[in-house]
């Protein structure tokens, strides 16, 4: 260690030092958080319109895409293997003998998952659709309050997707809790009864029929739904119904 | 989900402490006792799917932090120039969960226990290797009748109890499935006591320094044996293998073949360890000698500061 000797050094560091405490701030820091979203965001028109933007992820959930599909609930037969050694040889002690994962899976179907990305639940995807069309019909936030075609046209495009996300549920798992009404938070109540798949398949008709009769034949934007796509899910819907109509939980009501 | 309710952590902290000095300061030091209680932890909520939310943060939980730090100074030789100091300092501490989510209920999942710290290792455990002995092969016999594929030479591992054979409310028997109902607390990563000791000898100009560092108690994951035998990647060499001429070895028979080996078990070690984390040596230039070119302090120090062990209670690690 070197300490050089040298007084009018000192002198000038002793200057230097007095004057360091009269500058300071005056006003404390204000502190702008930008990176906070709240579901406020919605109510703004560009909210609104990212937040439906964003309802097509679930577009990506299908039968047949693993986990919707066979995975759900024939795990570990010969339905559906994963690709690993101790599964593919099915021996007794993997057969058939953990059903908690079908539990599990179907958790992760309607909801578990996540409520964020893909391949998100359809419950989180339902609540989101629910509050994109509380806000169209109460905020009315920008163009949706102004340009009537514009909102039904968005309007059709939600409810679309929202029908889309009963109609598979419904398929897989039957009577399926109908909720209708959007939660911006969690208010600790769980009350959700099955609803009939009579009543499921009035909803989502009427729904996709409303689709049908607003959606465009083109869209501006590639992607986005169009009456053609409502018109294929409505086709299927009534199919769907009407092959079901022998069986025991029909869609139509057989009273 | 958002929750509007959301708030910062409590803690409440009593310490209680004494800083002494006597033997003309030739002792000194301070000992200190804590105790703290953080209540209000962040914690994650599951919520059922249906709700269209999958989890919320919630302000529950409590943990609490009781410990001891102790420093001690002294000089037990100051003779003429000579002189050797001493430096101690020791902290223990313990921490536990107190309440979970849903009151005093262990989170499996995220492998939180009520009274274990709150990092844990969650494991089999391990009991030796499967000998080629009668008792041995009935017992293995009973694991594979249930789709196991043990076989002596590989690792065994203790069926905990979860049969309850004379129905008095108490477990008595395995059910010779390995399974996660056989998972137990295997340990943590957090260390009973640390401390440290500096000695520093000073003779005239010259002294010499050494800092020693002790962490001991913590539980260390790892240093599993090579497959194959022979020197591992992490420099150690193994040939103490489990075989039909050698029954008393440590690791299990090296095989590629369709048998059971929960390698995992087998890697939880006692972590504790004592290293020398400096030595230096240092010269204090006299001051007759600087005075000549205008300088007030010249020192020139040796030191090492690369830490090598002189004491581990685990054999298994060798890097």
């Amino acid at each position: 260690m070197l300490k050089h000797k040298n007084t009018s050094m000192k002198k000038y560091i002793l200057l230097c030092l007095l004057f360091i405490p009269f500058v300071s701030c005056k006003d404390f820091l204000e502190e702008k958080q930008v990176s906070n979203l709240t579901q406020d965001f919605y109510k703004t028109e560009a909210g609104l319109d990212g937040l439906i933007r964003g309802l097509y992820v679930y577009a990506r959930v299908k039968h047949e895409w693993d986990a919707n599909g066979a995975r759900l609930i024939e795990t570990e037969t010969d339905a559906y293997m994963s690709a690993n050694i101790d599964w593919a040889r099915v021996n007794s002690l993997h057969y058939g003998s953990d059903i908690s994962s079908i539990a599990s899976n179907v958790n992760n179907y309607i909801g578990g998952a996540n409520d964020v990305y893909a391949p998100m639940g359809a419950y989180p995807h339902i609540n989101n659709c629910n509050i994109a069309l509380d806000i169209m019909e109460t905020a009315k936030p920008g163009k949706f309050g102004t340009d009537e075609l514009y909102a039904s046209n968005r309007k059709a495009e939600v409810l679309f997707l929202r029908a889309w996300a009963y109609y598979l549920i419904s398929n897989q798992l039957g009577a399926v809790p109908l909720v209708l009404t959007p939660k911006y938070q969690d208010n600790g109540i769980y009350y959700y009864p099955k609803a009939p798949l009579a009543d499921i398949y009035d909803q989502i008709i009427s729904d996709v029929q409303f689709a049908y009769n607003n959606l465009p034949t083109g869209q501006g934007e590639r992607g986005r739904a169009t009456k053609w796509a409502a018109g294929h899910l409505l086709a299927k819907l009534y199919l769907n119904r009407a092959q079901a109509f022998d069986f025991q939980n029909s869609g139509r009501d057989t009273s | 989900v958002q929750n509007p309710l959301l708030g910062w952590e409590k803690s409440a902290q009593v310490n209680i402490g004494v800083d002494f000095s006597f033997l003309k300061s030739r002792v000194s030091g301070s000992v200190e006792l804590y105790e703290t209680n953080t209540s209000d932890i962040l914690l994650t909520k599951t919520l059922p799917g249906v709700s269209g939310y999958s989890q919320k943060i919630e302000n529950i939980g409590k943990t609490q932090n009781r410990g001891i730090e102790i420093t001690l100074s002294g000089v037990p030789v100051e003779k003429g120039d000579f002189s050797w100091s001493i430096d101690i300092n020791f902290s223990a501490n313990r921490e536990k969960i107190v309440e979970l989510i849903n009151g005093k209920q262990d989170m499996l999942a995220q492998r939180y226990f009520i009274g274990q710290p709150l990092r844990v290792f969650y494991h089999y455990q391990d009991d030796g290797i499967w000998q080629n002995t009668e008792e041995d092969l009935a017992e293995m016999a009973a694991f594979n009748a249930n789709g196991h594929r043990f076989y002596p030479g590989t690792i065994k591992i203790v069926d905990q109890p979860t049969v309850d054979i004379d129905g008095d409310g108490i477990n008595d028997t395995g059910d010779f499935r390995i399974n996660a109902s056989d998972y137990v607390v295997r340990g943590s990563d957090r260390p009973k006591w640390t401390g440290g000791i500096t000695n520093t000898f000073t003779y005239k100009n010259w002294s010499l320094s050494t800092f020693i560092y002790a962490r001991v108690g913590q539980t260390y994951f790892g240093g599993y044996a090579p497959y194959a035998g022979g020197g591992s990647t992490s420099g150690r060499y193994t040939s103490d293998y489990w075989s039909w001429n050698n029954p008393g070895g440590k690791w299990p028979m090296p095989n590629y073949g369709n048998v059971e080996n929960y390698v995992a078990a087998k890697q939880y070690h006692d972590g504790s360890f004592a290293v020398i984390r400096n030595i230096s040596l240092s010269y204090n230039f006299p001051q007759a000698w600087l005075g000549r070119i205008s300088l007030n302090d010249l020192t020139t120090e040796c030191s090492g500061a690369e830490s090598f062990h002189v004491w581990r209670n685990d054999g298994e690690r060798r890097y």
